[in-house]
């Protein structure tokens, strides 16, 4: 038996369309067949309004609202349908202070890019296995940011990082001497 | 906004109310990394856009037209679309590259002539992979390439008494 997410709505919000796409197709890969995606913050929350998705997953960094923006009127605007909806916040930012100001805004889970489709279903299960609960603190609302070894995890290794990946490097030697040159040169005044 | 005793809530669990118990069985899981590490998309003409996103930061940064905030925002944001998106789409060189030079933004101080060098080399290294599509980690140098870019961003730290 596995889970059956044909009646789960999720809602994608990135800008970058290859990556919309990529998102979408994991996640329809999965087993969701109510994926939705959306351009933009506006056009994301105008949605997420209409249908009431049971999860959300958003880029961070977007124009001219970022993800902080949207997970901001989700839970915090009259008009948002759910304030409890669990949001996956993608982003490639690591540094911890970054982090933690994003969890401030309410953010359910983090998916560090790049991402691995074990790292996406991880993030998944914990939401539906282990939801969080909420705190309302009169300064803050959103899940409970207790839990916090869930910002630690990477997943397995990452993509690319076996030699497998190696990639299209005809003369990888002779290209990289070149740049490897460059670089040195350039920075050994520093 | 005031502090006041916390209030706990535990949502109704819809989602998993939906959903039912199992999983996603191990090979959809196969299929879908598969399918991720094997997508036909040519990142090239974004990695082109954000690279010429970067010299007009340079440009920026050469007119002095700019305050320094405003050139590091831009900066990151640039970057780290490319440290994001670049292994998505198989160009795992410039994700590594890129991780270092966000790590690097973060901590560096001033936009000075060190700064700039730095910089000018990023930009050449992501020009030289995207102009001769070196897609992949580049192996043994990339990793050499990448580590060369680390350490001349701690000798920046060294000499600037920055602690990353």
């Amino acid at each position: 038996m596995s889970y059956d997410l044909s009646q789960v709505k999720i809602l994608i919000v990135e800008d970058m369309q290859p990556m919309l796409a990529l998102t979408t197709s994991l996640l329809t890969m999965f087993g969701f067949k109510n994926v939705y995606g959306a351009r933009s913050v506006d056009e994301g929350w105008k949605l997420f309004c209409h249908y009431n998705h049971d999860l959300i997953v958003t880029d961070w960094l977007m124009e001219p609202h970022d993800g902080l923006e949207l997970i901001r009127r989700i839970r915090k605007e009259d008009a948002s349908p759910n304030i409890f909806v669990p949001i996956i916040l993608m982003t490639g930012y690591s540094d911890q202070p970054r982090v933690e100001s994003a969890r401030d805004m309410g953010v359910t889970e983090f998916l560090m890019k790049p991402y691995t489709a074990r790292d996406m279903y991880a993030r998944i299960v914990q939401i539906i296995e282990k939801p969080r609960q909420f705190v309302e603190t009169g300064e803050f609302f959103g899940p409970d940011r207790r839990r916090r070894k869930n910002f630690d995890y990477r997943g397995d290794e990452k993509r690319g990082a076996a030699d497998k990946n190696m990639g299209d490097w005809g003369d990888p030697d002779e290209d990289m001497q070149i740049i490897l040159r460059d670089l040195q040169e350039n920075t050994k005044k520093i | 906004m005031t502090t006041k005793k916390p209030n706990f809530i535990q949502p109704p669990n819809t989602l998993k109310m939906k959903v039912g118990e199992g999983g996603i069985p191990a090979y959809v899981l196969k299929q879908s990394q598969n399918y991720l590490e094997s997508n036909p998309v040519d990142f090239t003409p974004y990695g082109h856009r954000y690279l010429g996103q970067l010299k007009e930061v340079k440009a920026l940064i050469d007119k002095k037209s700019a305050s320094p905030q405003s050139i590091h925002k831009d900066l990151v944001n640039i970057v780290m679309q490319l440290k994001s998106n670049g292994s998505m789409f198989h160009y795992q060189l410039i994700s590594m590259v890129s991780d270092v030079m966000l790590r690097f933004l973060e901590n560096a101080k001033t936009i000075d002539q060190d700064f700039i060098d730095i910089f000018l080399v990023y930009i050449n290294v992501l020009e030289i992979v995207l102009n001769k599509k070196l897609r992949g980690n580049g192996g043994a140098e990339g990793y050499a390439l990448t580590q060369e870019l680390h350490n001349a961003c701690l000798r920046y730290y060294a000499k600037y008494d920055v602690k990353p």
